[in-house]
């Protein structure tokens, strides 16, 4: 299509196994017996200073998406691109193309299959855009979540607001060669459907112009701002 | 059920005639598609993932538009003949979808006729179809369903066991177009 292709590494998308089933189940466990007490500010300030950590990362990621019984929907791999503040770069190449950019200010959605570019402020593209809560530390952006600890390295981000379309966001990292890095993430929707995101970090800085965005010739604009 | 093979085929040579190959894809009656399903009208374009179970034995049915992260737009479920449907996570029971889904969503998704022409059948006895020349597939269809004027076009037709099966179709009516495209058929 229009835009440059990078050259894309050999993709390897793993099969699916029942670990991952099990991670259905364990969310929807873990979610219910989080107990009260549990003192959610503690976590959410432990979660934001790892998150602060991490200035920027790309990652080849693979993508599962479940149903709330277990069975897979969907699968689809790219690469992601993450800088501070607010800069994403989510570009699904498998099983077919389309491009998310967070340019800081807006999120651009670019979707080939339609022709078409959605443009919305960020503050209004974050409900069906989880990916933003982890490049920003914007206190104003996270005080529609709350925050557990389900071991040292994950946490569980549910949303506040009950009718959110987004219910939680599972965030877990791991420690490589003594910097940190998010490992994978998981998104819980209000129906119980589960899309699991697993990284697979390719230690470059990401190059400033992933984060800019330019109307491909001819694509529709649908401008939601 | 997974996919066995998946090769395209090629378009100048029949494999099948035509009323065989109406017979054959019309017993195969448990399948599933995962996809992608737009919709474009002068107003309005949407597309969503699309995972669409059919399974005769058990006369269950279950379709799934859901976004980009896995967050789910619209699900239909069939148990015998009572359909349920799900809009953002209110339930609805029905027997007349195609009315509900347009109340619900504004989308025109004739679910019941789809299933038929999904492999390149009639859905109502006057329906007219296509068949391209050197492949004696089903190249488009025509029909008059709920009195208004459909055009389907097949493109990328591939062996999937068996049976040849289109990978990529147009539904055109009025000024709105439903276009999908199926990443696999699991027979």
């Amino acid at each position: 299509s229009s835009h440059d292709h990078m050259d894309v590494p050999e993709l390897n998308s793993d099969v699916n196994d029942n670990k991952t089933v099990n991670a259905v189940k364990m969310i929807a466990k873990s979610t219910e017996n989080i107990s009260a007490t549990e003192n959610a500010e503690t976590s959410k300030n432990a979660l934001m200073e790892k998150l602060a950590k991490i200035e920027f990362f790309s990652a080849e990621f693979n993508q599962q998406i479940f149903d709330e019984a277990g069975n897979e929907l969907q699968q689809g791999s790219g690469l992601l691109s993450v800088s501070k503040p607010n800069l994403v770069n989510w570009q699904t190449i498998m099983p077919d193309e389309s491009l998310i950019v967070s340019d800081g200010k807006n999120l651009w959605f670019y979707d080939p299959f339609v022709e078409q570019v959605s443009v919305y402020t960020l503050e209004s593209a974050i409900a069906n855009t989880p990916i933003l809560l982890i490049t920003s530390n914007d206190p104003k952006l996270w005080q529609d979540y709350s925050v557990s600890q389900l071991s040292d390295n994950r946490y569980l981000v549910t949303a506040n607001n009950d009718n959110a379309r987004v219910k939680s966001l599972e965030l877990s990292f791991v420690k490589n060669a003594n910097n940190l890095e998010l490992s994978a993430f998981n998104i819980l929707d209000a129906t119980g459907q589960l899309s699991v995101i697993t990284l697979n970090h390719q230690h470059k800085a990401p190059k400033p112009d992933l984060f800019k965005f330019t109307v491909p010739e001819g694509v529709y604009l649908d401008d939601q701002r | 059920c997974s996919s066995i093979n998946d090769i395209p085929v090629e378009n100048n040579q029949a494999n099948q005639d035509i009323n065989s190959r109406n017979k054959q894809v019309s017993q195969l009656n448990s399948w599933t598609i995962a996809g992608k399903i737009a919709f474009i009208n002068s107003q309005k374009r949407q597309s969503a993932t699309l995972h669409w179970q059919k399974n005769a034995a058990d006369k269950t049915e279950s379709l799934n538009l859901s976004t980009l992260f896995g967050i789910k737009v619209l699900e239909l479920n069939q148990q015998q003949d009572n359909f349920t449907l799900e809009v953002d996570g209110n339930d609805y029971n029905t027997q007349d979808l195609d009315s509900l889904i347009f109340e619900l969503t504004g989308l025109n998704l004739p679910t019941r006729a789809m299933n038929h022409w999904l492999k390149g059948l009639a859905f109502l006895p006057d329906d007219q179809v296509v068949y391209h020349v050197k492949t004696l597939l089903p190249e488009s269809l025509t029909s008059h369903y709920n009195n208004e004027n459909w055009l389907i076009k097949y493109s990328k037709y591939h062996h999937i066991g068996p049976y040849q099966l289109a990978k990529q179709l147009t539904i055109r009516q009025g000024d709105l177009s439903i276009k999908i495209v199926i990443h696999s058929w699991k027979i």
